[in-house]
């Protein structure tokens, strides 16, 4: 072959690139590899186009134009992850597997999958993953509860307190509904994230898109698409909707609390539900904001890891906790 | 990874095709990403594949091995590039540190977030130039993660032109932020 042009690399990089998407065809791989191997331009013209791609994911992603009316444009969104979520299935094994198992599986299993009308709870060391008989999946992270009901024309599901994830099976016949805080989190087949302490009330989206009712009557629903998040704070008055970076906002999943510049009371606040007690605030802190990553560990390890992280103390007091200055 | 729980048994055809083509995995996925991340690669993919259930449907077990490995590398550089957007962040509101006098700005970090907004502002004028069919196909399946099969039938036309429109989107786009 005549030696190619960096011109040509990235053409045929692009050709690549696009016939490789969601392709099953093991041949065309193994010619995308003779490819790759036949000049090392094509190996770095190809992950130029993949590092484009990605780069492209803070693209705004509604059409700037459309003259669609807002209710038009949340449907066709939503009809739209629908389709996504059944043809991603395949890059979520457990997702559809939990679905194929409720399904086909049969009486071996059932033992493992809960009944409806069942409270699911947590304590202060441990996260749990409950797979319900619709192939939904539930994280509960430490300190939750939650009471699911399967019924025939819906589902619902109550978090008496914590915070949970919902991977919902997509059923359009039979809705499924959260309830946290006096507030209903309706749900089209999507993974989201649903925190009640007491105080604060939050969803974040990962996938699909949710609504949320009003804390007051004859306020307005909420529409959150995936990458959003809805929160209440203690005593606000209204709720934030802000863009998150999911992988950060559900780190909990995977035994890590991701912070980035976040004030430190709401640090403190995410932080309790570890520690098992409320954190307070010295006031000597008030205004510091926290960027840092602190692995899920027991108590006394989380505490180490606050401490040599930021420069404060944990004092504790009769069971109390506080950050105070390290000075 | 020490919790013992009871699994169903995996899924033997796709943990056959793995361990039939594990070499051929690292050489492909290792001249892609080099040979260390290559690896990692393949033990993902293989953990995956070990831990689905036999009951997954795959119609084509070997395809959709490189399917899976390549969709496992695409999430690797998304969580790189937010890493590195949260260690510029951090540098950004932490690193301003007066020394003799003189602000020490970090400037390598801050000149990225410029680079970055900046591209991103010109994919977004990049993206606008584009027929409008173009446009709709690369939006459908780029952010609705619609297949392309869907896209096509979504918009009442055939396969081979949403490639085409996918082709020509990533063209332009990626010569617009050459220059």
């Amino acid at each position: 072959m005549a030696p190619m042009t960096t011109d040509d690399a990235d053409e045929a990089a692009v050709q690549w690139f696009v016939r490789l998407q969601d392709c099953e065809e093991e041949q065309l791989w193994e010619a995308h590899l003779a490819w790759l191997q036949a000049d090392p331009a094509h190996a770095a013209a190809y992950a130029r186009v993949e590092s484009l791609w990605v780069a492209a994911d803070d693209l705004p992603h509604a059409a700037a134009p459309a003259a669609q009316s807002e209710g038009a444009a949340v449907l066709s969104l939503a009809e739209a992850r629908a389709k996504r979520d059944r043809s991603r299935r395949w890059a979520l094994p457990f997702l559809s597997m939990a679905a194929a198992v409720a399904v086909l599986a049969g009486p071996q299993i059932t033992r493992m999958i809960a009944p409806p009308g069942e409270t699911y709870r947590t304590g202060g060391e441990e996260t749990k993953v409950v797979t319900l008989a619709d192939g939904s999946r539930l994280t509960l992270n430490r300190n939750s509860a939650v009471t699911v009901r399967l019924e025939d024309d819906r589902r619902t599901a109550t978090l008496a307190t914590g915070e949970v994830l919902f991977d919902v099976h997509h059923e359009p016949a039979r809705p499924f509904t959260v309830t946290a805080a006096g507030r209903d989190v309706r749900v089209l087949g999507t993974e989201f994230d649903v925190l009640d302490d007491g105080s604060s009330f939050a969803v974040a989206v990962r996938r699909g898109l949710v609504s949320v009712s009003p804390a007051v009557e004859g306020g307005a629903v909420t529409k959150l698409p995936a990458g959003r998040a809805l929160s209440r704070g203690p005593g606000a008055r209204v709720d934030t909707v802000e863009r998150i970076d999911p992988y950060q906002a559900l780190a909990w999943e995977r035994g890590q609390l991701v912070f980035t510049d976040k004030p430190i009371e709401a640090v403190a606040r995410t932080l309790s539900r570890y520690m098992g007690a409320p954190i307070a605030v010295d006031p000597a802190l008030r205004g510091m904001k926290v960027s840092a990553v602190f692995l899920v560990a027991d108590r006394s390890q989380l505490r180490r890891q606050i401490e040599a992280a930021l420069p404060i103390r944990v004092k504790a007091i009769h069971g109390r906790l506080s950050f105070v200055p390290a000075r | 990874m020490n919790d013992i729980v009871p699994t169903p048994p995996p899924s033997t055809a796709l943990l056959d095709a793995f361990l039939a083509r594990r070499a051929a995995l690292l050489s492909y996925f290792g001249a892609r990403v080099g040979e260390a991340d290559g690896q990692d690669i393949v033990q993902e993919i293989y953990l995956r594949v070990a831990s689905a259930r036999g009951d997954i449907e795959v119609q084509h077990p070997c395809g959709y091995l490189y399917r899976l490995g390549n969709n496992i590398l695409l999430d690797r550089l998304r969580q790189d590039r937010a890493r590195a957007r949260r260690d510029r962040d951090w540098r950004e509101v932490h690193h301003h540190a007066p020394l003799g006098g003189e602000e020490v700005s970090n400037t390598v970090p801050q000149d990225e977030a410029l680079i970055a907004r900046d591209q991103l502002h010109r994919m977004r004028i990049a993206l606008a130039d584009l027929p409008e069919a173009v446009q709709t196909s690369f939006r459908l399946h780029k952010f609705e993660g619609l297949t392309h099969a869907q896209v096509a039938e979504r918009m009442g036309v055939s396969r081979s032109l949403i490639e085409k429109h996918m082709m020509s989107a990533l063209r332009h786009l990626s010569q617009r932020l050459d220059r």
